[in-house]
């Protein structure tokens, strides 16, 4: 699985806790984690959802499948807020 | 000063400072003070990144305040960027006033809350703009033509960077030419958008005026203006330009008391100036209170008025900015009909009766 680019309209910022997301078309903020956030840039930069879950078990202690479950429902969650382009 | 007060001061300054311990008590009195001063996002941000970790409560708090902060001030950059677009398209320029033209001196969005953004419309451009913000969405506030609402962010207009056109007494205190402020101006970049903001020495003396009008109400202001005094100065440039517009004395005062009582190490021509043009001592007395009352108090007039030469000059702009013309009164008043713009001179006078009794009774209080 690989994440899709951001919509090219939205606002993104690192946080000290994580990320924004100001979406202006729907008037909406989305603030993620620190897990979240290194989802999202990593995404951004091109990087498949295996090797997303390979950089979280890495960083934190997380079982491989575990991460990469939870990876896979993030980038869901980003494309059904309608965050990336279509 | 209770030493909650004076720490949650110096660690927004960004100073090395105790934090409260295992002491609930302590951190509820850090936790009062950081949201008075409207610093828990800024405070969050300082400890987060230099991994202290916080009770779980003041943790949700100043995160929650972060967050809002930055949300909000995205939001209004977004609107902002739609609106100076509408503005270049139909060949208006505006500069971005401090504070958000202040926020790259800040770590990030989430840090500096501002209720609004102010815009210094181009010579002889300003009575275009409401009708073209209005075209965008954006609606102006009953009484205030140049106060533009629209989607998370509020304009506030101006023709000239002090409002000495609304307020003419204020001239008496200092002037910000329009046409000079305009020649000087410089680019910078807001969160990637590109605004066209003050150039130096007028941001330093803008920063300084507003804070003095204001009485120091917010602590960030005092960051504002360090940091522009941090920036790349000609200090030559800014004294002459200081003692130009007639703004040196309010620039004196607001560096004073970032020397004393804050402490901060200012620039050594900020020393330098502070030390050869020492303040009159009822600048000195009034400059006491003001910090004292912070973020309450209404010095600002006051110590304004301090530092303007002769009664006469003194008393026009104590009058002037008192009671300005019948328009701006009724702003003062809004509920007020406009039939009834003389009464609204009485109330005023009724207003300052009771403020000052008020600040007398914690004068009294105090000593």
């Amino acid at each position: 699985m690989r994440p899709g680019a951001a919509r090219p309209d939205l606002l993104c910022r690192e946080l000290v806790d994580g990320a924004m997301l100001y979406d202006g078309v729907h008037q909406r903020v989305h603030h993620l984690n620190e897990t979240a956030a290194l989802v999202w840039a990593a995404g951004q930069r091109g990087e498949t959802a295996t090797a997303i879950a390979a950089e979280l078990c890495r960083r934190y202690d997380v079982p491989a499948e575990r991460a990469r479950e939870d990876v896979e429902a993030l980038l869901r969650t980003f494309a059904a807020s309608d965050l990336l382009a279509k | 000063m209770s030493s909650g007060r004076e720490s949650v001061h110096g660690l927004a300054l960004g100073a090395v400072v105790d934090l409260p311990g295992p002491d609930p008590a302590a951190w509820t009195r850090w936790a009062e003070v950081a949201a008075a001063e409207d610093l828990e996002g800024l405070l969050y941000h300082r400890c987060r990144s230099a991994g202290l970790a916080l009770p779980a409560e003041v943790d949700q708090r100043w995160g929650r305040a972060y967050r809002f902060t930055a949300a909000r001030t995205l939001a209004a950059l977004a609107e902002l960027e739609r609106l100076l677009a509408a503005l270049a398209a139909a060949g208006i320029e505006a500069l971005v006033l401090p504070g958000a033209a202040l926020l790259p001196r800040y770590p990030d969005p989430g840090c500096r809350p501002m209720d609004d953004v102010d815009l210094l419309a181009a010579p002889g451009t300003a009575a275009a703009i409401p009708d073209l913000a209005a075209s965008l969405g954006f609606a102006s506030v009953p009484r205030h033509p140049t106060l533009l609402s629209g989607r998370g962010l509020v304009v506030d207009l101006h023709d000239d960077p002090l409002n000495s056109d609304r307020v003419s007494g204020r001239r008496m205190g200092g002037y910000l030419d329009p046409a000079e402020v305009w020649q000087a101006r410089r680019s910078r970049r807001l969160e990637g958008l590109p605004v066209q903001v003050l150039g130096p020495e007028d941001e330093v003396l803008y920063t300084a005026a507003h804070a003095v009008r204001h009485s120091f109400r917010r602590f960030t202001w005092f960051l504002d203006l360090e940091g522009t005094l941090r920036a790349d100065l000609d200090w030559d440039s800014l004294r002459q330009r200081a003692r130009h517009t007639g703004l040196e004395r309010v620039l004196l005062q607001a560096m004073r008391l970032l020397r004393e009582p804050l402490g901060r190490d200012l620039p050594a021509p900020a020393t330098a100036w502070l030390d050869t043009v020492p303040l009159t001592r009822w600048e000195g007395v009034l400059l006491r209170q003001a910090f004292r009352d912070r973020p309450a108090g209404s010095w600002g007039d006051f110590l304004w008025a301090g530092g303007i030469a002769g009664w006469g000059r003194r008393c026009w702009f104590l009058a002037g900015t008192c009671f300005p013309r019948p328009a701006v009164m009724l702003q003062v008043f809004p509920r007020l009909p406009a039939v009834l713009a003389p009464a609204a001179y009485l109330l005023r006078l009724g207003q300052l009766a009771w403020r000052a009794a008020r600040q007398l009774v914690v004068l009294l209080r105090r000593y």
